[in-house]
């Protein structure tokens, strides 16, 4: 009897002793962010990492919205953009620039986390990986600081708020707006970090490399006001990569123009992440282009382009560069026309009116036809830079770069211009130094965390 | 020597030691029975045929047949002379009497324990003097007596007939006694030993042969039954003859209303034990046990019904056959589910089949057929055709709908169709029209109502029918039960189909003198349903649905097709080139477009049980259970969606047309293999000391493995005929006839793979003293499979302890005749909840390969939450048992207190971190409540009889973490979980009426009046707010009245939901900002008197059109005004019940013949609103707002 209890109680602990392993097994379909090969696919996806913003598409002086059928499609939240409204959005809505480009930044934090840890890969591949989530991040910070918050100014912007300053993924640090100065210096390490850990070029363009951190080092230091920096910065970035898409192909079979994969002017690959489509441009901005600009012919289009999307009485053209090879999508990342204006700029501040207009004149080359092409004189240095700035606000129509130069610039005495608009009967005015160049933060979040100020209005 | 061989565990060493020398003769003579929990045991009768045997052969058999203890001196018994014997299923009594005929002893009963012993001299002298006589009274359960009742002498056939007064005097009574069988008509046979000793008058009472108010005596954990007097814990259990009752196709509506603090919630398909114990949405499922292990179920939280596509009026699929449930057992408290650790916090909801018994074969047949008209769509509330022409006519002018027909050249095809009132307005403007035209046009659509061709054509009368066949029976030694089932359930949508196919087998068997038992199960389901979703989509809120005044066929009957996606003339010029018809209508896609869904399940369980002493058994029990389901998806290429994708990958290439979508139908087809075995090792002791402890302990272990495979694919260019399918690479861009490319999109989906295990180890003791104390105990360990949960977190200790007083027992109590029972528990103990959607560790999900990059892709699914953990509850409760009056008043009561730890829910979260919501556990919660049952006989006169049930429970709940302090605007009108607030409290806006603009204005806590145009600051919080009330009913309960006179019975169930408020529909659909509205238009009644002019806002609160914005909507939806009490009582069920007396049925051909008819949904007898809205069934814009209509069921059960 007691050989039984034995045998019985004995079989109960074979079953205990292997409990932990028991339980223990790999779950299919479900993983943890464990080999390099995770870090690399989450890198990899580009519909977490690429979309940043689209609100300044409806900020921006090269978008006017008058066509009445064009303005009744407007929702809410883009109305309230478009006139630069005090709140954006309602307590309960959400910001989705700002959802999108956080989402971003906790994906990076995650990467930065943990893939030097991780298992299965070469030290250069991890490296390699750890540098890409450094470069998204700053990119994503420089555009959440230039959205949310004042722009660089070197005198306050250790006092000015900047934007919740997160680095790592915990989910429960504070969201206090950490000031603007803490942002920009944040994200010049994050990229000089990164330089070093990454190829000059990418295997391709969604992918970041020394040639994209350049650029957003460009770009960086033209906010800062650093103008030798972003000279420089930019240059460095041209040496590696140059290659224009020459629009002449690409008159009579617009449609041919490269999907943004094979765009050689991409040096990052970057969207809207949203596409805002039928969006018109100023009537200003039209005339200064002119109809024999390719740019003009090709990127943007007539009433019967948009569908219903105008009434009939509409006679402006809208940017439709995003319906033309079936991506339907607005790029606005950095890429090698920016970096060839922002290298004019620079020349042109730095009184070489003849280096800078023989930039721009590269660019437009490209952007007739030979019939219709005429190199720009070279004027003064004062003239160069007013030349070099309309150039960018003809070459980036319709993606909502213009915004943040517009912000930028509006520092600049000699560019500071009041904008007014009129939407639905009612005029709206944007004082040069006015907090409206803030996005307002949305409600929803600081009711969550109160510890996020709201911008002045 | 003379000894008492009941196992005594106190005994020193030296006494075991003689124990052992003894033992060859002490195992030959260790007559104390392993107590089964069973009644049916106590019951047995004795066969035993032998010739010149041994007394204590004799003896052991009776012991082993009946399960008594029979103590005797061992000298005795094995001198006594050999013993001829010859009885066959009579008594225990008259077994030992018969086998004591020759011998010089004496036999006494002490309750289940049978005393033998030599008659001493005294005794004999005593019994020489003592009187051999005894005067029997004879009564029924409530204390009448019974002229009449035959009493019957085995021992010396004689028969007696009671008196006037219910007594029979038994004289000369021999001196081993003699047995008496007592019957009277109604009731139950009774069997009496009577010796000299017996004392007289002799009391018998009878009990009802059919025990009406039957108390149940076993309550099943899944683990041990365990006898309803003895349990601790708080059970409820409902029999088969229960669920009968209410002949229902969905097992919920069996149930609802009969289980204090149950909920049954027919219309979501949930079921709740004692409220909820956490904040999440998939809180408060309870655990489904089958036979004894989990039931299967590819997510792992088993359902008891499933019903396809929307959940109202459609056809209802159940995961067990009904008809082969013996009982159903609640475990409600700590003390009951502790024994399920980890997920029982839920409470548990335990399923026992039935099983054979040791019976001579009989056969069960059973035949339910149930009819209910479709409902009336006029109940709807919603706008007429004039209403809703007037609105759009509104919309049209104040530019919200814009004329398609206007779209550029070109963009046409991207122009949405508009509708027939809107065309005669856009005719005007374009000048193709006159307004005289255009007003008698509109004069003609606003007279119309579709509603009734909907009735007619796309809905029917809901058909059920159940049919059963079952068969058991048994010896002694094994015993069988055997059956099949087949309900087909057709709703009232047409086209919509439910099949059910049931077979079940299970087998007991008992080998080596009863030591060894097999079991065997084998069960399989079959289901099958059909759905098609062209009535729904009708009813709906899609582009497809109608509006009040589309018809679905014209004056000669013939199908009125509709273009949806751009103009009839733009459909017409495709057509013309050869394109199939773009036509919609809802009577033809009822041919085309059909889901099914077949899905089989296998459920083998085995088990073997050993007796290792007559107070230790093991227990070894495997199940397996397998489910393998099949979905199609077809969409013939006649229909709508067929139609369409073709036609969109079609383009004119030199006057010809291309297909580049594969030409033919679209069949999407999906598998699903899951697997779930369980293996189980359990010992089972059961001993009594000295006659008066009685040690109840089992402990075990068990592990588990659930798992599951999917993949699924979708074929183009599917021949209906043929079988056969088009090809085409699924991601190669094609032309579409839009002018841009396209692709079919990945058609292959991966193969998904989930397995988990579980691992467990269990215990739970009882300790019963003199059947009037009890005290019981339970321990449980688990550890489970979850990724990125650290061991410490994931593998748990539960527990639970309990005790009973079972006070009627007590002698103070004894004497008090009307008493039956009265007893006490109290319990406390601790349950889990798996935490199955949150992790401490981030995870990856890796979805496939960019399309551009042709690179693998990964994103992240869940963000580790360092705040992560277990969520526990841990429950007190506090219970009373009583049957007075001889079972005129029954009833328990029960007082719970729950206290929730470590809740999981899914919280908003700020999108800064990257994540808008976020899984917590870390609230608190404390929950309490009481419910009792009580079952009574209200009257009884003659042949007439009235008893009733109130089930009536109470429960509440309140936050008590003080982070959930919500911001004011994401509080109002969700329901959300407030700190210091039950779950489910509704805030809402304080409404201030519309201003002059025709838009929403609340106050605030200062009565200063918000508009809608300005945005509540942080300085608007929960205090601005207004309480409503709670979303979910804290009181409910279910009235059931059974009345019988003669041979019919007629049951009558109310239930009732009290306490709650709920927000009616108001607007849904309707524009929310200046500009194109999009989608379709709701058709709530009260757009109707929506705000117009300046001055409407005196007499109306519904928004306006003109200044529409998103807060004037949200905030008049969410607000106070739209508010009602949700309080109800409901008559669910009358019925009437006919059994064939015996002797109008064939002699020996059928042994019993029930008729019912039933009576179901018959509607509200009462509620608090005074807007005549059914709050169980709340308007909205779609259909499933409607109850049900009632049903009639009939029914028929036969046995032979």
């Amino acid at each position: 009897m007691r050989t039984k209890y034995l045998i019985l109680f004995a079989a109960l602990l074979i079953l205990g002793t292997g409990c932990r392993k028991y339980v223990e097994i790999e779950q299919k379909s479900i993983r943890t962010l464990k080999y390099t090969t995770d870090f690399r696919y989450v890198m990899n996806n580009i519909q977490t990492i690429e979309g940043t913003c689209s609100y300044p598409v409806f900020s921006g002086d090269d978008t006017e919205i008058t066509d009445p059928s064009r303005i009744l499609v407007m929702d809410d939240i883009q109305s309230n953009v478009y006139t630069w409204s005090a709140k954006y959005t309602n307590d309960s809505q959400s910001d989705s620039d700002w959802d999108r480009l956080y989402k971003t930044i906790y994906t990076c934090n995650e990467v930065l986390a943990g893939v030097r840890d991780s298992q299965g890969g070469t030290n250069a591949d991890k490296e390699q990986i750890y540098a890409e989530a450094l470069v998204h991040r700053a990119y994503t910070y420089l555009i959440l600081v230039n959205m949310y918050a004042k722009q660089y100014n070197s005198a306050t912007s250790s006092t000015d708020l900047g934007v919740p300053l997160l680095l790592t993924p915990n989910l429960y640090t504070s969201l206090k707006r950490q000031p603007v100065a803490a942002v920009y210096a944040q994200i010049q390490k994050d990229l000089t970090e990164s330089v070093s850990r990454l190829p000059a070029l990418p295997d391709y363009n969604m992918k970041p490399a020394k040639v994209s951190a350049y650029a957003i080092l460009s770009r960086t230091y033209l906010n800062m006001r650093d103008f030798n920096r972003a000279g420089l910065y930019a240059d460095s970035s041209l040496t590696l990569q140059s290659t224009l898409l020459d629009l002449q192909k690409y008159a009579t079979a617009p449609g041919t123009v490269p999907p943004r994969l094979n765009d050689p002017e991409v040096l990052l690959s970057k969207t809207t992440g949203v596409t805002v489509t039928a969006v018109s441009i100023s009537n200003d901005l039209l005339t200064s282009m002119g109809t024999r600009d390719l740019r003009y012919q090709i990127f943007t289009g007539a009433r019967s382009v948009f569908g219903s999307a105008f009434s009939g009485a509409f006679t402006g053209r809208a940017s439709s560069r995003y319906l033309l090879n079936g991506e339907f999508v607005i790029v606005n990342g950095p890429s090698v026309p920016e970096m060839m204006l922002v290298k004019a700029e620079c020349l042109a501040r730095s009184g070489d009116a003849a280096a800078a207009i023989a930039l721009v004149n590269n660019l437009r080359k490209k952007r007739f036809l030979p019939a219709n092409y005429t190199d720009l004189p070279t004027g003064t240095a004062d003239a160069a830079l007013q030349t070099v700035v309309d150039e960018k606000r003809k070459e980036f129509i319709g993606r909502g770069m213009r915004w943040f130069d517009q912000k930028r610039l509006s520092l600049d005495p000699a560019f500071a211009q009041t904008k007014t608009r009129t939407f639905k009967n009612q005029t709206y005015t944007l004082e040069p130094t006015s907090n409206r160049y803030l996005y307002p933060i949305g409600d929803k979040y600081i009711l969550l965390n109160p510890e996020v100020e709201q911008n002045p209005r | 020597m003379y000894k008492n061989f009941t196992i005594n565990f106190e005994v020193r060493y030296a006494y075991v030691r003689r124990f052992f020398l003894f033992m060859r003769l002490t195992v030959l003579l260790l007559l104390v029975a392993f107590l089964q929990l069973s009644a049916s045991t106590m019951a047995q009768k004795v066969t035993i045929v032998e010739k010149n045997t041994t007394l204590e052969h004799v003896l052991r058999e009776i012991r082993k047949q009946t399960g008594y203890s029979i103590i005797y001196d061992l000298e005795a018994v094995l001198s006594a002379k050999p013993v001829s014997i010859n009885v066959k299923g009579v008594s225990v009594f008259e077994a030992v009497q018969q086998s004591l005929v020759a011998q010089s002893l004496g036999f006494s009963f002490e309750g289940r324990t049978i005393v033998i012993k030599e008659r001493t001299l005294t005794e004999r002298i005593t019994e020489a003097v003592i009187a051999e006589e005894v005067r029997i009274i004879v009564q029924d359960s409530i204390g009448r007596l019974l002229p009449g009742a035959n009493v019957y002498d085995k021992t010396r056939n004689k028969m007696y007939t009671a008196d006037s007064k219910g007594e029979v005097l038994i004289t000369n009574i021999p001196k081993n006694g003699l047995v008496l069988q007592i019957t009277f008509v109604g009731n139950k046979t009774e069997e009496i030993f009577v010796d000299r000793k017996s004392g007289s008058p002799y009391l018998i009472i009878m009990r009802p042969a059919q025990a009406d108010l039957k108390e149940i005596s076993v309550v099943s954990t899944g683990y041990q039954k365990i006898s309803a007097d003895r349990a601790a814990g708080s059970y409820a259990v409902l029999s088969s003859e229960e669920l009968a009752k209410t002949p229902a196709v969905n097992l919920l509506e069996r149930l609802e209303g009969k289980v204090p603090g149950v909920k049954f919630d027919v219309k979501n398909n949930s079921v709740q034990i004692r409220g909820v114990n956490n904040f999440g949405g998939n809180g408060g499922v309870p655990l489904i046990v089958i036979d004894g292990f989990v039931m299967i179920n590819s997510s792992d939280q088993p359902k008891l019904t499933q019903v396809t596509g929307n959940t109202f009026g459609n056809q209802t699929i159940s995961n067990l056959n009904i008809a082969d449930i013996e009982q159903i057992t609640f475990l409600k408290d700590a003390s009951a589910t502790s024994i399920w650790g980890s997920r029982a916090a839920n409470g548990v909801i335990v399923i026992d089949t039935k099983k054979g018994k040791a019976s001579n074969p009989s056969l069960n047949f059973g035949y339910v057929f149930g009819i209910s008209k479709n409902p009336s769509l006029s109940k709807l509330k919603w706008m007429n055709s004039a209403q809703y022409v007037n609105l759009e006519q509104e919309m049209v002018n104040k530019g919200f709908i814009t004329d398609p027909a206007l779209a550029s050249p070109g963009n046409e095809i991207y122009a949405q169709n508009n509708s027939e009132a809107t065309e005669w307005m856009f005719k005007v403007k374009r000048g193709t029209a006159t307004p005289q035209q255009r007003d008698a046009a509109l004069a003609e659509i606003s007279s119309r109502n579709g509603q009734q061709q909907i009735e007619d054509n796309l809905m029917q009368n809901a058909i059920n029918n159940q049919y059963n066949l079952s068969y058991s029976g048994g010896t002694e030694h094994s015993n069988y039960y055997v059956s099949g089932g087949y309900i087909k359930d057709v709703p009232v949508f047409k086209k919509n189909v439910g099949e059910n196919a049931f077979f079940n087998a299970n087998t007991s068997t008992s080998f080596l003198n009863k030591r060894i038992t097999l079991r065997t199960l084998l069960n399989y389901q079959y289901s099958k349903s059909i759905y098609n979703s062209s009535g729904v989509d009708a009813l709906s809120n899609s582009l497809t649905s109608l509006r009040p005044y589309d018809l679905l066929l014209d004056a000669s009957s013939n199908p009125i097709f509709r273009t949806i996606i751009f103009r009839q003339s733009i459909a017409d010029s495709y057509t013309a080139k050869g394109y199939l018809p773009f036509g919609y209508n809802a009577v033809d896609q009822l041919n085309y477009s059909n889901y099914t869904s077949k899905n089989n399940v296998f459920r083998f369980n085995a088990g073997l049980n050993g007796k290792i002493t007559s107070w230790l058994n093991a227990d070894v029990s495997i199940s397996s259970q397998r489910q393998i389901g099949y979905n199609t998806m077809l969409d013939e290429l006649n229909s709508y969606n067929s139609r369409i994708l073709v036609n969109t990958g079609t383009v004119v290439t030199n006057g010809k047309l291309v297909y580049n979508v594969p030409y033919g139908g679209k069949v999407f087809t999906s598998n699903e293999n899951s697997y779930d075995t369980g293996v189980r090792g359990q010992l089972n002791s059961d001993f009594t000391l000295q006659n008066i402890h009685h040690v109840n302990i089992i402990a075990g272990a068990e592990i588990r493995e659930t798992g599951s495979t999917r993949t699924n694919e979708t074929r183009y260019g599917y021949n209906e005929d043929t079988g056969g399918i088009g090809t085409a690479n699924p991601t190669a861009q094609y032309m579409t006839f839009y002018g841009y490319s396209s692709n079919l999109g990945q058609n292959l989906g991966g193969i998904l793979q989930s397995r988990k295990r579980y691992l467990s180890y269990y215990s739970n003791a009882s300790y019963a003293f003199n059947d009037k104390y009890f005290a019981t105990g339970s321990v449980r360990f688990d550890d489970y499979t979850q990724l990125g949960l650290d061991r410490s977190k994931r593998a748990k200790p539960f527990w639970s302890a309990g005790v009973r007083w079972n006070a009627a027992k007590e002698d103070f109590l004894s004497g008090i005749k009307w008493i039956t029972n009265l007893s006490v528990r109290a319990t406390v103990g601790t349950a889990g909840s798996i935490p199955l959607s949150g992790t401490n560790i981030t995870l990856l999900n890796i979805t496939g390969t960019d399309q551009r990059t042709g690179q693998p892709v990964a994103s992240i699914s869940t963000p580790a939450n360092s705040a992560l953990g277990w969520e526990t509850t841990r429950s007190y409760n506090l219970g009373l048992d009583f049957n007075l009056f001889h079972n005129k008043l029954s009833g328990t009561f029960d007082v719970y207190k729950k206290r929730t730890s470590g809740i999981l829910s899914n919280y908003a979260y700020n999108a800064t971190y990257g994540w808008s919501f976020l899984e917590f556990n870390s609230g608190t919660l404390n929950g309490n409540g009481y419910e009792f049952g009580l079952n009574g006989e209200v009257l009884r006169a003659g042949m007439f009889s009235w008893k009733s049930t109130l089930n009536f429970s109470y429960n509440t709940n309140k936050v008590t973490d003080v982070r959930y302090e919500n911001n004011a605007s994401s509080l109002a009108g969700s329901g959300s979980t407030v700190a210091g607030m039950p779950l489910g409290s509704l805030y809402v806006y304080r409404w201030a009426g519309l201003d002059n603009k025709g838009q929403s204005q609340i106050y605030d806590r200062n009565n200063n009046i918000i508009s809608s145009t300005t945005n509540l600051t942080s300085a608007f919080t929960k205090q601005d707010l207004k309480y409503a009330g709670r979303q979910v009913a804290p009181y409910s309960g279910g009235f059931m009245n059974t009345f019988r006179y003669g041979q019919f019975e007629a049951n009558v169930q109310i239930t009732g939901y009290f306490g709650h408020v709920f927000t009616k529909t108001s607007l849904d659909s309707y524009p929310t900002f200046q500009g194109n509205f999009s989608g379709v238009l709701g058709r709530n009644a009260d757009l109707a008197s929506r705000w117009r002019n300046p001055g409407d806002e005196a007499t109306t609160n519904v928004p306006g059109l003109s200044d529409v914005n998103f807060s004037s909507i949200n905030r008049y939806s969410n607000s106070d005004l739209l508010v009602r009490k949700a309080d109800n009582i409901r008559l669910q069920q009358v019925s009437l019940a006919y059994v064939v007396p015996q002797r109008m049925l064939p002699a020996g051909m059928i042994k019993s013949l029930t008729v019912s008819a039933n009576v179901r949904n018959l509607g509200l007898i009462w509620r608090a609103n005074k807007d005549g809205i059914d709050p169980e069934y709340v308007n909205t814009v779609k259909f499933s707002g409607l109850p049900p209509t009632q049903s009639y069921v009939f029914g028929l059960n036969a046995s032979f």
